[in-house]
């Protein structure tokens, strides 16, 4: 399996490293797709990856780059309409999935109304893919109405009323809530990939500026920042590791927690360690502090998931924490 | 954690709760705290002292993950560990990889039973975080060595067996950390002076040892001459990651998810639910550790890591308990804490040890920042 993962690792590398960032940030400015890598992407296969190890580490290495494609929507609507054993499409994918159904409705005879807020993709999506409590509905995104909006770092986050639609496939038996699950840990996952370069950029940012003499990170508060920094994107990355090889409430709700608050604290240290260069819109290092800023949010902060596991564990009771935390519950 | 361990872990969690039914001991996850000579003896007796030592030193060739699931499961419990604890953990490890095959024959096996307890020998009391300028000498007489110096903050001193004391040996070789060597002291015979030092609890743990004209033999000497250094940074690996390191206060979490109890409020569920996902990350990095030691990796920064967020995480138990389930802060007395503001009020005087002992949290972070590449 690690060899895999290698193999992976280096030619999501090359897909990524191979494209003009430039350009290509340019275009997502102005809320468009960079076709090209996207199609790239598609014919490597990446964007129908298998959930969750071989997905979450796709996610992990794309999102050392800072370009933002609708990769984990993709993935995880493509994982869903196998799971259901229909065909994929090819195009971008998104979802939205609600445990209730106060916003959106899905009827017996197959339409769907309301509208939901903040779709990833919407605007370049094929498909949308509806979940409401226990029922799937496939969605064509050309039938809906779609209003732009994003997301602090700039991503597509658009508003769609899906106008009493007629659904391409209903599918039943799925939960919301393990979708929601689902899209937490590729959250976690894209947020560790953007740590591992937030680490690595400071890490190289304090060796070379100079101040009083010799490099800012031969004082002894710069050290100590960049300790916590790395023990932050090594807890976040310790619990990615750890959920998408053993994926449960539990694992997945403990490594999104954990993400979302190295994310917070990560980008802070980052920011504080480059000072005002970081600041500009010229230096990358706002691409990545943005999109942690996105993503801790989205699928669930850490408030969110810690509040879910602290009801789970007072009505387990006490005893119940240590054969949970091991996860050798007899 | 690989498959296969589960009937090694209700193995441990069912000899655990035998063994409170029969003779209840006060449970406190500490593992500073309980020294009971009969557990550890009847630990020795399951096979679960010296695990991952070859057979023929009275070892039982297991894996570190499975002497992790056996440590982890005795501290969950509270057990009460420490008699046996650091001959376990690194005593024993020292002499496998460096001590004289005599020295290996002699103790490993008494380790192994459970009937031979080690203190560590590093700091001194002008030598704190900054092992190395160590003064105690060791001077070659005709028989041995001469010992001259003194060593504090030896936990249990006065009722363990052995010590294993980082000393210099030769003043004039260049560097810091050159000329250092580690010696075995006899703690019950040698002719050496155990003074108590009672900490703020009341307990007496901790000791000044001092050695006058303490004359040892040659074969005391483990390892090479000048070799210490090296020696006791390998000691630190093992001492750094384990879970020890962020379960000392597990027994205030559990007893505040009891006093919670039903109907939690926001901020209660959301401190609780914070706590977990702390603790269960920071296992996950205390596993790959082990996994890494078991590979035969040094994981130094590693281990740092996991040891200054896990330290951190033990203070935060008690610093969000509080904050959440107010108690007005009651008298300590040592006989066992029986209601929850006991409890509170004998953590809150034990925390302020956590982020010292093992090395502090400024050390740690400087080994990390080290591994970066940034020293």
């Amino acid at each position: 399996m690690s060899e895999q993962l290698n193999l992976i690792t280096a030619s999501v590398e090359r897909l990524f490293s191979n494209s003009e960032v430039f350009d290509l940030q340019m275009q997502l400015d102005s809320g468009k797709l960079p076709e090209a890598l996207w199609n790239e992407v598609e014919s490597s296969g990446f964007s129908q990856a298998e959930m969750w190890k071989t997905a979450v580490h796709i996610l992990r290495i794309a999102a050392r780059f800072p370009i933002s494609i609708p990769l984990a929507e993709t993935i995880l609507a493509a994982n869903l309409l196998r799971g259901a054993g229909l065909v994929i499409p090819s195009g971008v994918l998104s979802f939205v999935a609600k445990d209730c159904k106060k916003d959106i409705v899905i009827s017996s005879c197959g339409k769907v109304s309301g509208e939901v807020q903040l779709v990833p993709w919407a605007r370049q999506a094929e498909f949308i893919l509806v979940i409401v409590q226990d029922k799937l509905a496939v969605v064509e995104k050309k039938n809906c109405n779609v209003k732009l909006r994003s997301n602090i770092a700039g991503e597509p986050r658009d508003d769609v009323n899906f106008n009493n639609v007629n659904a391409v496939e209903i599918i039943d038996g799925i939960s919301a809530s393990c979708v929601l699950e689902q899209a937490a840990l590729l959250r976690s996952a894209q947020i560790v990939g953007t740590l591992d370069t937030v680490l690595k950029i400071t890490i190289q940012y304090v060796s070379e500026r100079q101040q009083f003499g010799r490099p800012i990170s031969k004082f002894q508060s710069i050290q100590h920042h960049m300790a916590e920094l790395a023990g932050h994107a090594a807890s976040a990355s310790a619990a990615l590791v750890a959920a998408a090889r053993n994926p449960s409430f539990i694992s997945i709700a403990s490594s999104k927690a954990i993400s979302s608050e190295a994310a917070t604290r990560s980008a802070a240290i980052a920011h504080q360690a480059f000072g005002a260069i970081g600041f500009t819109a010229e230096h990358s290092l706002h691409r990545y502090s943005k999109a942690l800023w996105a993503w801790r949010d989205e699928y669930g902060d850490e408030s969110y998931w810690n509040r879910k596991l602290g009801s789970y564990f007072v009505k387990k009771g006490s005893g119940m924490i240590w054969p949970n935390i091991v996860g050798a519950v007899k | 954690m690989p498959e296969g361990l589960d009937d090694l872990r209700t193995e441990v969690r069912n000899f655990l709760s035998a063994s409170y039914a029969d003779d209840p001991w006060a449970r406190n996850s500490d593992f500073g705290v309980g020294f009971s000579p009969k557990f550890s003896k009847e630990l020795g007796e399951k096979g679960w002292i010296g695990m991952t030592w070859p057979k023929k030193y009275g070892g039982h060739g297991r894996s570190m993950l499975e002497r992790y699931v056996v440590t982890e499961e005795l501290l969950a419990a509270g057990a009460p560990v420490f008699a046996h604890w650091i001959a376990d953990r690194q005593s024993g490890p020292l002499l496998l990889r460096f001590g004289s095959q005599e020295l290996r024959k002699k103790l490993l096996p008494l380790i192994v039973s459970g009937q031979c307890y080690f203190s560590i020998g590093m700091s001194e009391a002008d030598s704190g975080s900054d092992l190395a300028s160590i003064r105690t000498k060791a001077t070659r007489n005709n028989n041995g060595w001469r010992l001259n110096g003194s060593k504090i903050w030896t936990s249990n001193a006065h009722r363990n067996h052995y010590m294993i004391a980082l000393c210099r040996t030769n003043n004039k070789e260049e560097g810091r950390h050159k000329g250092l060597s580690q010696f075995l002291i006899d703690l019950k015979n040698d002719n050496l002076v155990i003074n108590p030092i009672i900490n703020m609890l009341g307990e007496h743990e901790f000791n000044e040892v001092v050695f006058e004209d303490t004359d040892i033999d040659a074969y005391r000497l483990i390892g090479n001459e000048g070799d210490g250094w090296k020696q006791v940074t390998s000691e630190l690996a093992y001492e750094r990651s384990g879970p020890e390191r962020f379960l000392s206060s597990f027994h205030i979490f559990a007893s505040l998810v009891n006093e919670i109890g039903e109907h939690p409020d926001m901020y209660q569920k959301e401190a609780i639910g914070r706590l977990t996902s702390r603790l269960w990350t920071l296992r996950q990095m205390s596993v790959a550790v082990a996994g890494m030691l078991d590979a035969g990796e040094s994981p130094e920064v590693e281990a740092a890591i996991v040891k200054n967020l896990g330290n951190n995480f033990e203070q935060e138990v008690v610093s969000v308990a509080r904050s959440v389930m107010p108690v007005q802060s009651s008298e300590y007395i040592s006989s066992k804490g029986v209601t929850f503001s006991d409890l509170m009020a004998e953590a809150t005087l034990r925390v302020p040890s956590f982020t010292l002992r093992g090395g502090t949290t400024e050390i740690m972070k400087s080994i990390i920042a080290r591994g970066l590449g940034l020293r």
